[in-house]
């Protein structure tokens, strides 16, 4: 099944942006709706990332596109791993890494609102792990192995084993897709405390770089909520794509229904969360003779 | 658990009900009839009496006597409608619509055709030549009352009234049209 | 051992609806000392008293702000009014009252848009706006425009309101209130709004009075001061009027008083509407102020009490004009209160006092 692998890892480098860009303008439009507003047009992300990349390079700083590049590439990795069907866990730890490289990249400017930015994308990142890290021991668990390709030799989805790990990444997504109320570090709205926190003095070919990293990103995430959803029946593919648009759908209906919070709530939820989603559906697992169960 | 999602009805609402917003300007702006967009004047009423340039706030408008104009910088007026309440003759009014935006500032002159001007130059010539007749009637009105004056202190006896009155008489029968029009005008 | 960074908070900055510095020390993320910057806004409105007669000079006085205009109106007319001894028709009184409440309305209902922006809450925020625009159309179908009015000048209002007109304005209030309470009831019963706005910013009534607080800032620490307890005007033919007080003095607290005052000036504009006489709207004022007169006229704006004093000089110009505006006051207030408080903080209690910088620096 290696031509399948490589057929889907360059599937998944050619359409993810697209279809990232276009999800995004659908956002847009959604929650300017929500509003009572009319949004822009779905191609908006686009026409962006072309103006941003025709601006003339003044204040372009080298070391910061090369580790912005660099972000972007781990990501794209990241995306490959998963579609190519390997390991989940050098999937998560590349995207943590494309998070970590973002940062590196940001602290490189000496603006205050940027630092305090980078502050809280450090701060973000450490609330996501936790649950991601359950998230990968959980796939483990129920399949037995790391490699997201035996996902598709199951025959139940797996959020019927582990409902509460699925609440928790939907729970840790809201962070992750930088939607109120966890919003804090940066997102696209500049009103912030923080203006644009750690993109703050991005512009240019930077904040291009930026944006197609967070198309990828958007299809990965969503690609991680499909996940709970796939079987070895092929249909499944149909009810993981729609799982993730409920979802995703919801995390915009969330993003429109909350304020913002301080960092120290998101730090005590996520956490919380965390722990206990993980412990209960693990406790579900030590006592429940299953398929793909390991330790009995 | 019930203070969560607040807002969430009006957001679900907002999503399935028609956008509050107005695509301007691709759809048409509708204004109220009382709304305060730009001032336009019927300059045949005009009077050219400059109570508008006068009493306005940002000094954007200018009354040209001579040539029977009025403009107005449309940039300047920030339609306060002093000049429209202050018109003696209401050739001012308010238009709903706002001033177009245009790509250089300019100023909006108001005249009228060589037709209106030839009316407007005789109503003055006329006005001019009646006015300067009742000086004429005025001015003689009063030679006439002097001399009758003149005639009856020779009569009485040199008192001081009759020197006054003569005094009077002789500044009055020496200095200029105007004075005299002003004196007639007292002594009337 | 923290290290100490200096955030330079505005002039230009997403959240201020107006231009104001602060240069912010902070530890980490907690606010050491805030140092106000004022004067972007400076435009020296009031030495223009010497270049346009004090008729003209309403028009000015209505455009020192855009939020608070009909305030300014008002009080400048009435400080003339005084100082030349006129009195005013009743009618235009209780007209002049509506009007000023559904100012104080259109007000409140800003400031609620944009502390809910300062907490991160958007779509609040346009729903906010779009329930303020109901008032602005309301200003535009009665006085030709929607911010600035045109409507109150000395002597009286410009042009009478029907009162068909009257009761199709009260009506539409009362259609409002509604959205206006699911609105109202996000900003005080959400779980997130609450966790930003409660016990931030907290002013003791002892120190609301040191710093001379005035407005909603001060009566959300238990200080009853209002403008309007005096019944000046129509005012006075209010059955009852209590100003809206809270206890608590932190941010949650002003937003509770804000949102009250709402629904109060709507009950204010149904009660005058209804006992509003008929008459004749507007005298016609005639000579010059006196020389070495001088009037002080106090309105309660929607952020305080404002202070207006002029002094003529016989001339159709006047002497000085002077306008103590309710910000002024309460900026010492709010750089107090920013002492020891989070970065994430700073948005929500700068946004407290309903900074209207525009007034405070003319």
């Amino acid at each position: 099944m290696v031509w399948l692998s490589v057929l889907l890892a360059i599937l998944f480098v050619v359409v993810a942006p697209v279809l990232g860009c276009l999800i995004t303008g659908a956002d847009r439009i959604l929650t300017a709706r929500m509003q009572r507003r009319r949004g822009p047009s779905i191609l908006q992300p686009y026409y962006d990332v072309r103006k941003l990349l025709e601006k003339d390079a003044r204040a372009n700083d080298v070391v910061q596109v090369i580790l912005l590049a660099l972000s972007l590439v781990m990501l794209v990795v990241a995306g490959v791993c998963l579609y190519a069907g390997a390991n989940f866990l050098l999937c998560i730890l590349l995207e943590t890494l494309s998070s970590l490289m973002f940062i590196l990249a940001a602290s490189v400017d000496p603006s205050p609102f940027v630092q305090v930015g980078v502050q809280r994308e450090i701060l973000q990142v450490m609330c996501c792990e936790p649950m991601l890290l359950l998230f990968a021991v959980g796939v483990y668990l129920y399949t037995g192995s790391f490699s997201v390709s035996s996902l598709f030799s199951t025959n139940l989805p797996m959020v019927v084993w582990l409902p509460l790990i699925f609440i928790g990444l939907v729970f840790v997504l809201t962070i992750k897709l930088r939607k109120s109320p966890f919003d804090i570090a940066s997102s696209h709205h500049a009103h912030q405390e923080i203006v644009a926190g750690a993109s703050t003095e991005m512009s240019g070919l930077s904040l291009a770089l930026i944006e197609v990293t967070h198309w990828y990103e958007l299809v990965i995430l969503m690609s991680w909520v499909g996940m709970f959803f796939v079987t070895s029946n092929p249909l499944s593919v149909l009810l993981a794509i729609l799982a993730a648009a409920v979802v995703f759908l919801l995390e915009i209906w969330i993003d429109n229904s909350f304020a913002r919070v301080k960092w120290q709530v998101m730090f005590k939820s996520s956490w919380m969360v965390a722990l206990v989603c993980g412990m209960v559906n693990f406790a579900m697992f030590f006592f429940i003779d299953s398929n793909g169960l390991v330790f009995f | 658990m019930s203070g969560l999602f607040k807002l969430g009805k009006m957001t679900l609402q907002s999503l399935f009900s028609k956008p509050a917003t107005v695509a301007y300007p691709a759809e048409p702006r509708e204004y109220y009839p009382m709304t305060r967009g730009q001032v336009s004047i019927d300059i045949a009423a005009c009077i050219q009496c400059g109570t508008c340039e006068r009493g306005c706030p940002t000094g954007c408008l200018a009354v040209d006597k001579a040539n029977y104009t009025w403009s107005i910088n449309r940039y300047q007026c920030v339609q306060c409608q002093h000049c429209v309440r202050s018109c003696p003759v209401h050739c001012l009014t308010m238009r709903h619509n706002y001033t177009e935006s245009a790509t250089e500032k300019h100023v909006d002159v108001y005249g009228l055709t060589p037709a209106q001007r030839a009316v407007k130059d005789a109503e003055a010539r006329a006005r001019a030549e009646k006015q300067a007749k009742a000086r004429e009637a005025a001015l003689a009105k009063k030679r006439a009352k002097a001399q009758a004056e003149k005639g009856g202190a020779e009569k009485a006896a040199g008192t001081g009234a009759a020197s006054a009155a003569k005094g009077g008489a002789g500044t009055t029968a020496g200095s200029g049209d105007a004075s005299g029009g002003d004196e007639g005008a007292r002594n009337a | 051992m923290a290290k100490k960074t200096l955030v330079p908070f505005g002039p230009q900055h997403p959240v201020l609806p107006e231009p104001v510095h602060l240069d912010l020390v902070l530890e980490d993320e907690t606010v050491v000392q805030a140092v106000p910057q004022v004067g972007y806004v400076h435009r020296g409105l009031e030495n223009l008293v010497d270049k346009r007669d004090f008729q003209q000079f309403t028009y000015i006085a209505e455009r020192i702000c855009g939020i608070c205009s009909f305030g300014h109106s008002m009080g400048y007319s009435q400080a003339v009014e005084n100082l030349m001894g006129i009195e005013v028709p009743e009618r235009a009184e209780y007209l002049r009252v509506i009007f000023h409440e559904m100012s104080r309305m259109h007000s409140h209902l800003l400031w609620l848009g944009l502390a809910a922006d300062a907490f991160g809450f958007e779509s609040l925020f346009m729903h906010s706006w779009r329930l303020r625009e109901r008032l602005l159309d309301i200003f535009e179908r009665t006085t030709g425009g929607r911010v600035i009015l045109n409507f109150c000048i000395p002597g009286g209002v410009v042009h009478d309101i029907e009162n068909t007109e009257l009761e199709a304005i009260v009506s539409t209030l009362r259609g409002m209130r509604e959205d206006y309470d699911q609105i109202a009831a996000t900003f005080l019963d959400d779980a997130s709004v609450r966790s930003r706005l409660s016990g931030v910013g907290y002013l003791s009534k002892a120190d609301a009075r040191t710093y001379g607080c005035v407005g909603p800032m001060a009566r959300a620490s238990g200080w009853d001061v209002d403008v309007r307890n005096n019944g000046l005007g129509a005012y006075s033919a209010l059955a009852d009027f209590k100003p809206v007080t809270s206890q608590d003095g932190d941010c949650y607290a002003r937003c509770q008083v804000r949102v009250e005052e709402v629904r109060q000036s709507i009950d204010i504009i149904t009660e005058l509407a209804s006992k509003i006489p008929d008459g004749e709207t507007l005298v016609k004022i005639k000579g010059n102020p006196a020389e070495g007169a001088e009037s002080l006229t106090r309105i309660e704006q929607p952020r305080g009490e404002a202070i207006y004093y002029i002094k003529g000089n016989g001339t159709k110009f006047l002497e000085r004009c002077r306008v103590r505006t309710p910000t002024s006051t309460n900026i010492p207030g709010m750089c107090a209160t920013l002492g020891g408080s989070d970065l994430a903080d700073v948005p929500n209690i700068v946004l407290t006092i309903d900074p209207c910088i525009s007034c405070s620096e003319r």
